[in-house]
C-alpha cells in the first residue's frame, strides 16, 4: 500500500484511512506493507500491529513540489523492489491518490500485478477547477492513474459520480467503499473538567469543536461567521478549532475582527490521544467543509457520541442523515450553520436523539467490514488486470 | 501565526520557504541547510530568507543548529505537517 502520509505524518484523511485499513487487512490474515515517507524520530522499517511500515527517505532534494513528488515515487519504487526481493512478490499494489500513482503504475508493470487506486479527492474538487499549469498536470496524473488501475476505489457515491464524469470511467470500474471508524477507540473515560479547563472552557459553557486542515476548502471562515451570529444570543459558548494550515493566521485575524477572541481557541496540531479527549469533552461537532469527498472527522465525532452538524455536501450527506443522526447546514451559509448550532444549544431532546443514533450509525462503518470489501475488490482487480 | 500571513493565508514567501525546506529534504538536523545554501537552491534572496526564517522559527515550524558555516535550518515535525498541508 502506497501513501505519502501515514501517522505520525497526518496531513489529511488519507493518513488515518491507510493506518486503519492496513491494520484491518492484517487482521484478516494479509501481509500488508505500507510504503510511505520518512518522519523524524521514526524508523525506516518497523512492524506495527502486524503491518510492515517502510518510511522512505527522499535522498535527493528537489526545487519544487511536483519534482519532489516524482523523486519520492522513485524512492518508493526502489523500496518496492526491496520488499519484492526480501518478502516476495506482492499480489496487488494499492496507491492512495495521485501522489503515489506513479510508483503504483511502475510496480504494476514491473511486477505484473494488479493496481488498485483509491481516490480520496480530485484536483478539480480540491482546487474548485483547474486554474494553473500544475493543476492540469495533477489532473492528468489522476486520469492516467484511473486508466492504469484495474479497479478504482473511492470513498463516497458523490466521488464516484465525480470520477466517472471527469475521467470517463466505466461505471463498473469504480467501487464505493466508505471510510471507516473504530468506535472502540472512543470508548474511553476522560477527565472532562480537566480537559475543558486546559482549553479555557468554563464549566457552564457549551463546547463546540471543529477539526481539520486550515484550508479554504474546510470552511472554517464560515464557521467563524456563524459563531459571530450565535454569540449575540448565546454568550456561554466556546469554539475549539483543532488543526493547522496556511489559513490559520487569516482565521485568527478573522476571529479577532469579529470580536470572537474570548470565544475561539486555536489548538494547532495535536496528537490523537488529546484529540480523542477533546471529542469526549465537547458538546457539539461542526464539519462545515465547502468540498468534502468523505469527511472522516464527522464519523469520528459520531463514534465519540457527539451531535454533529455537517455541510450538506459530498460524502458528508452520505454519512449523516438530517434530523436523524445529525443536522445538515447549507454549504457556505453562516446563517444556516448558526441556526443549526442554536438548535443544539437549546434542544436537549434533539441532542439526546442525535447522540444515540450517531453512535449506532458509526458502528456500521467498522474497519473490519471495510477490509472485507477491499479484499473482494482486490480479487476483482486480479481478474480484471491488463498489462498492455 | 498572524505574522506569517498574507491576503490568502501564509504569505507567498512563507509558502515558498516552507515548501522548499520540505522538497530540498531539510527535515531533520542532519539535513539542515544554511541561508546561503537555501538561497542558491531556491533562487530566493538571502535577505528575504533571513527575515522569513526568523518568523518560521518563532512559529515553531523551523529549528536551527549552529555549524562551522553558520546557522543551519530545518523543518520541525510541525513544520513538515504545515508544509505538506500546502498541497493537500
Amino acid at each position: 500500500m502506497l501513501s505519502w502520509e501515514y501517522p505520525p505524518r497526518i496531513v489529511g484523511g488519507i493518513s488515518r484511512h491507510v493506518y486503519f485499513l492496513s491494520r484491518a487487512l492484517a487482521s484478516e490474515g494479509c501481509e500488508v506493507h505500507v510504503v510511505t515517507l520518512d518522519f523524524p524520530g521514526k524508523s525506516i522499517y518497523e512492524v506495527e500491529d502486524g503491518v510492515h511500515v517502510h518510511r522512505v527517505p527522499v535522498e535527493i532534494g528537489a526545487s519544487n513540489f511536483h519534482m519532489w513528488v516524482a523523486l519520492f515515487n522513485h524512492f518508493f519504487e526502489k523500496r518496492i523492489g526491496y520488499i519484492t526481493h526480501n518478502f516476495g512478490k506482492p499480489d496487488v499494489v494499492h496507491s492512495h491518490d495521485w501522489l503515489t500513482a506513479l510508483s503504483g503504475i511502475s510496480a504494476k508493470h514491473m511486477l505484473r500485478i494488479p493496481l488498485v487506486v483509491t481516490f480520496h479527492s480530485t484536483e478539480r474538487g480540491r482546487s474548485q477547477g483547474l486554474a494553473n499549469p500544475e493543476s492540469y498536470m495533477v489532473d492528468s496524473i489522476e486520469w492516467w492513474a484511473s486508466y492504469e488501475a484495474s479497479i478504482v476505489i473511492t470513498v463516497s457515491s458523490h466521488m464516484k459520480d465525480e470520477l466517472i464524469r471527469y475521467f470517463k470511467l466505466p461505471e463498473d470500474k469504480v467501487y464505493v467503499i466508505h471510510n471507516g471508524v473504530d468506535p472502540s477507540i472512543f470508548n474511553i473515560s476522560v477527565d472532562r473538567d480537566s480537559i475543558r479547563g486546559r482549553l479555557g472552557v468554563k464549566p457552564w459553557e457549551k463546547l463546540i469543536v471543529s477539526v481539520g486542515r486550515m484550508s479554504h476548502q474546510k470552511g472554517f471562515h464560515i464557521l467563524l461567521q456563524a459563531m459571530s451570529i450565535v454569540i449575540h444570543r448565546y454568550r456561554d459558548v466556546k469554539l475549539i478549532l483543532v488543526g493547522d494550515g496556511y489559513m490559520r493566521g487569516e482565521l485568527e485575524r478573522q476571529a479577532s475582527d469579529l470580536g470572537l477572541s474570548e470565544h475561539v481557541v486555536f489548538t494547532g496540531f495535536i496528537d490523537d490521544v488529546y484529540l480523542k479527549a477533546i471529542l469526549k469533552s465537547a458538546d457539539i461537532m461542526v464539519v462545515c467543509s465547502l468540498y468534502e469527498p468523505f469527511g472522516i472527522v464527522a464519523l469520528e465525532g459520531m463514534a465519540s457520541g457527539l451531535p454533529v452538524i455537517v455541510s450538506a455536501t459530498g460524502g458528508l450527506k452520505e454519512i449523516v442523515e438530517h434530523e436523524v443522526d445529525g443536522l445538515w447546514a447549507s454549504p457556505g451559509d453562516p446563517a444556516s450553520l448558526a441556526s443549526c448550532i442554536e438548535r443544539l444549544l437549546v434542544d436537549a431532546d434533539l441532542v439526546s436523539k442525535l447522540r444515540f443514533n450517531a453512535i449506532v450509525k458509526a458502528k456500521r462503518f467498522d474497519w473490519r467490514n471495510i477490509a472485507k470489501k477491499v479484499l473482494e475488490a482486490y480479487g476483482d482487480a486480479g481478474r480484471r488486470a491488463r498489462f498492455q | 501565526m498572524g505574522m506569517l500571513e498574507g491576503e490568502q493565508g501564509f504569505s507567498s514567501l512563507v509558502k515558498n520557504l516552507l515548501s522548499s525546506l520540505l522538497t530540498l529534504g531539510a527535515v531533520d538536523r542532519s539535513k539542515a541547510l544554511t541561508i546561503v545554501e537555501l538561497s542558491k537552491r531556491t533562487g530566493m534572496e538571502a535577505r528575504c530568507i533571513d527575515s522569513t526564517i526568523t518568523l518560521l522559527i518563532r512559529s515553531g515550524y523551523v529549528a536551527s543548529i549552529d555549524s562551522e558555516n553558520g546557522a543551519r535550518f530545518y523543518l520541525t515535525p510541525n513544520g513538515i505537517l504545515a508544509a505538506s498541508s500546502l498541497y493537500s
